[in-house]
């Protein structure tokens, strides 16, 4: 019997084992980058690449084109989407599977052959303005804002609300806002910092479209400054961390 | 299926959980071919004895011993005893009839044997025609028959089940009870029954033992735990009682409902003159009308509620407490709701109860 | 509620005209909401789609060719899409299996909090990708990286052969980074859902650990495993950032090779060529795709629907 209890007690070291081996992996390059960026020419750790950060000269530009690209990506997905997702547990729902079929397919087809398309398909005039990357990033979130939001309208049964809110006389608008939104709301949170975390992290398109984000700016600062470029690293990681441990939160806030 | 059944004894069995003694100290004895089933509230430890004998679980200390062997030691997957679990057991990749099969096939029978046989037995229960479901198209009542089929067909030496049918529909749960009890006996193989439910339990076993924080109270035929319950947990356990408050009498006898009663068997032991309760069950009580006689306490029908041939009856009595009463719903219908009654008690003894012992009991 | 009364409808006597009218012009309306979002795809995702697969059998002057198509499955591009396949099947393989091993002991410990904290992570580390981890490694295990200089300390050279983190290996232990935690979180709900019944079930019924694994667990687990693969395996194949950042083309993959040729650093007459190597990994997955739903039909039968 001692045995048996024994044996227990080594298949839970066992798995503890495993977790912690895991955890080194992931937790060394973390360690690893944070000291690199810390380090300073005299020997010492300081925050110097952290503050060389702002000072560089196309710092501001590249900020703003960011902010830009996201603020245009977020308002045009809620845009579409919103509307599609509703309708689509409203009227037509023979068309759920169709829309989430098409929604998905960004993930199927890889960034770098959309991008190939875009830079051949697209007018000139087009391909001149930035706005045109925000466009395209709408596509690529598009698995993740349609995952949100028909998780957020799955939940309740939209259908039945919207029939008792009809009933009693509210038009379409005021169901939309007063019924719709609001139980949407943690699913257009979720959506939301989906594709911030996505337009803060995308290089593949930007760096072939041949415009100067934030991950493309890392790339070029890299090859003349390492030290600044890992605490650019740690500083970009660092924030998209922080969106998505916000958006899980969001997602067990929906679950709850 | 012609075969000698094997007794199986639990002694002394203790298991813990941290600071939960959820096995006490345990003794149960079940003869060969013999269907005991197991009764107590939530958490005495039922279910933990179950795992115990089935090996799914091991005891701090305390021996199992089946067909006169201890296999205490012996690891679940080598002691040959069918389960049936409360629900979800059923393997959901595999057919009824794979389902079935699959302890045959970890015995390598051949493959043609032991689809016969897992045929024969889904007959047996019943299902003859589901055998190629798999487990989400079947109902509850159809999964647990499946299950059982399977916990029979490796022909164990003991059959266990864990509230099997308490997933499933009030009329269901008769049904396949009775169909076990049916199978039991077919089969001739020992076994433990665990339910929350007494009406089952003694409709079902050879003998009801009623557990309690880890120990067996009473083991016993089901009309003798019924009618002469060991102790007074069991006493208010079993079945439903209308607690009387009394006073032991200088006779030793007490005052319930207008008549003196011996004090039965399992019942505390009180002084003379000492405050106690009474347990009197709903079908001892006889009601009168008021005009017609003068024995018995006063009280006035409450509310009745059917329950086929019998009828059962709210009385409240004028002291302000209610009482039960249980009557052939033939003779209830001269008792409506507002009439005046007067309340006797019927039987000769009476289990009596330290006042305060009562708040032990509710489940 | 709607289904009450569309049998309710469909038991009594057909709809009137007018109200037959009434919900053709909903219906319509419905689908003309969801227009926005058709077009919107078509412009974006769909055009740029189907041109490449268009071009890629068309020469510069547009007209018909397999040429292009002949020439990404020969020489250096051979090789590529060869290096890419073999790059997502490790890196497929190790996440599947090192992430289904994390699992797996995370659920054996049965800490709440544990989970918890792993959910959050596995989130968070799959979406990290491109030049941060890149960098995040090269201060790991570049030539004067932490973990470089801390195995020298205690005699392990790491750069003292052919090693390097910016070759083939270098690059799958990269992967993982994002492989891992994606595997975690699609399995987690699959291993959640196995039920500790059956085990014991089997147990009882006299099956060995081996024997439950081999009829039960393991056919149970099949799709979902299989599943999960398939995706890592898509996720590293179009993974373009991380290689880009590491390698600097040194490597040759597919995603480099469109990326190379699309920048203009290639003589003008191949421009085409992109085309093909994009249809070609287009055609890729849409084999793991195929594969994918095959393996999930297989479990269907059994699937609750
Ligand atoms: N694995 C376990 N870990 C900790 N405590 C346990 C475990 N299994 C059982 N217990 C505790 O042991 C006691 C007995 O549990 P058991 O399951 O045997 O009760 P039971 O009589 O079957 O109850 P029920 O009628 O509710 O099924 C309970 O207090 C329970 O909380
Ligand atoms: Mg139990």
């Amino acid at each position: 019997m001692a045995a048996i209890v024994k044996r227990r007690k080594e298949r839970h070291l066992f798995a503890w084992l495993t977790l912690a081996l895991v955890a080194l992996y992931f937790l060394l390059p973390l360690v690893s980058a944070t000291e690199f960026s810390l380090r300073e020419n005299n020997g010492t750790h300081g925050l110097d690449a952290y503050r060389s950060i702002l000072q560089q000269p196309d710092f501001r530009d590249v900020i703003m084109l960011t902010l830009r690209l996201t603020v245009i990506s977020v308002v045009l997905s809620l845009v579409i989407m919103v509307p599609t997702v509703t309708m689509v547990h409203l009227g037509a729902k023979k068309y759920r599977r169709l829309v989430e079929f098409i929604s998905l397919q960004p993930l199927v087809i890889p960034p770098i052959v959309l991008v190939l398309g875009v830079v051949n398909v697209m007018p000139v005039s087009w391909l001149g303005s930035a706005d045109l990357l925000g466009f395209e990033y709408v596509v690529l979130a598009m698995p993740f804002t349609f995952r949100a939001l028909d998780a957020g309208l799955m939940n309740l049964d939209v259908k039945t609300i919207v029939d008792a809110a009809r009933g009693l006389g509210a038009s379409w608008l005021t169901v939309l806002v007063r019924v719709v939104a609001p139980n949407l709301k943690s699913g257009i949170f979720g959506a939301m910092f989906l594709t911030i975390a996505l337009v803060l992290g995308e290089f593949t398109m930007a760096s072939l479209m041949l415009w100067n984000t934030f991950p493309t700016w890392i790339a070029t600062v890299g090859q003349s400054d390492a030290a600044l470029s890992v605490a650019l690293s740690v500083a970009s990681l660092a924030f998209a961390w922080v969106l998505l441990v916000l958006i899980s939160f969001a997602d067990r806030r929906r679950k709850a | 299926m012609e075969r000698t059944s094997t007794g199986v004894e639990l002694r002394n069995l203790r298991r813990t959980f941290g600071p939960v003694v959820a096995l006490d100290n345990l003794n149960l004895t079940l003869q060969p071919g013999e269907l005991i089933a197991l009764l107590g509230p939530s958490g005495c430890g039922k279910t933990t004895a179950l795992r115990l004998l089935a090996g799914l679980d091991q005891p701090d200390s305390g021996e199992i011993v089946v067909g006169g062997k201890d296999i205490t030691a012996v690891p679940a997957s080598k002691r040959n005893m069918g389960m049936v679990f409360q629900s979800y057991s059923l393997f959901p990749n595999l057919t009824a009839a794979e389902n079935v099969a699959f302890g045959l096939r970890v015995r390598r029978v051949s493959k043609s044997e032991r689809l016969k046989r897992a045929a024969e037995l889904l007959e047996l229960v019943g299902l003859g025609e589901q055998r190629d479901r798999y487990p989400h198209a079947m109902s509850g009542g159809q999964a647990q028959r499946v299950a059982l089929a399977r916990a029979i067909a490796v022909q164990p030496d003991v059959l266990l089940l864990d509230e099997p049918l308490s997933a499933l529909d009030a009329k269901v749960r008769t049904q396949l009870r009775d169909e076990i009890r049916r199978l039991q006996i077919e089969v001739g193989i020992t076994t433990l029954f665990v339910t929350h439910d007494q009406e089952e339990a003694m409709a079902i076993a050879d003998r009801v033992g009623v557990m309690r924080a880890g120990n067996l109270e009473q083991l016993d035929l089901p009309a003798v735990l019924y009618a002469r319950p060991a102790t007074p947990f069991v006493a208010s356990f079993v079945g439903t009682n209308n607690v009387l408050p009394t006073t032991v009498e200088p006779n030793g006898t007490v005052y319930v409902l207008g008549r003196a009663l011996a004090v039965a068997a399992g019942s505390d032991e009180l002084a003379v003159g000492q405050a106690a309760n009474a347990l009197l069950r709903p079908e001892s009580v006889s009601l009168g009308h008021r005009d017609g006689g003068t024995d018995g306490v006063a009280g006035v029908v409450s509310s009745t509620s059917f329950f086929g041939s019998v009828t059962r009856l709210t009385v409240k009595l004028d002291a302000g407490n209610f009482i039960l009463v249980d009557m052939p719903s033939v003779i209830a219908r001269d008792f409506s709701a507002g009439a005046e009654v007067l309340a006797r008690a019927m039987t000769n003894e009476v289990v009596i109860q330290h006042q305060e012992a009562v708040a032990l009991v509710d489940e | 509620m709607s289904n009450l009364t569309q049998s309710t409808v469909a038991a009594g006597v057909r709809p009137s005209r007018a109200v037959r009218r009434q919900r053709a012009m909903r219906r319509a309306r419905n689908v003309a909401g969801l227009f926005p979002f058709f077009i919107y795809t078509m412009i974006f995702f769909g055009a740029p789609t189907v041109m490449v697969v268009v071009k890629a059998f068309q020469d510069q002057k547009g007209h018909w060719t397999l040429a292009n198509v002949a020439e990404s499955i020969q020489t250096v591009y051979f090789d590529s899409f060869v290096e890419s396949l073999k790059l997502s099947f490790w890196s497929a393989s190790t996440g599947t299996i090192v992430g289904f091993a994390a699992t797996y002991a995370l659920l054996k410990t049965g800490n709440a909090w544990l989970r918890k904290i792993v959910q959050t992570a596995a989130g968070v580390f799959a979406n990290t990708g491109g030049i941060p981890l890149a960098f995040m490694f090269i201060a790991a295990l570049g030539t004067y990286g932490m973990v470089t200089q801390w195995l020298q300390k205690i005699g392990i050279d790491i750069y003292g052969g052919r090693w390097t983190l910016f070759g083939f290996s270098g690059l799958l232990i990269v992967y993982l980074y994002f492989q891992i935690p994606l595997m975690v979180i699609v399995i987690l709900p699959a291993l959640d859902a196995q039920k500790k019944e059956w085990r014991e079930a089997a147990t009882n019924l006299g099956a060995s650990t081996r024997q439950y694994w081999l009829h039960v667990g393991g056919p149970i687990l099949f799709a979902p495993v299989a599943g999960a693969f398939l995706l890592l395996f898509a996720n590293a194949f179009a993974a373009y950032a991380t290689a880009r950042a590491l390698t600097s083309g040194t490597l040759p993959l597919v995603p480099l090779q469109i990326g190379s040729l699309l920048s203009g650093n290639v003589i003008a007459d191949k421009a085409n060529l992109g085309f093909a190597l994009g249809f070609g990994m287009i055609v890729i997955v849409a084999i793991a795709m195929s594969i994918y739903n095959v393996t999930q039909k297989r479990a269907a039968k059994w699937l609750q629907s």
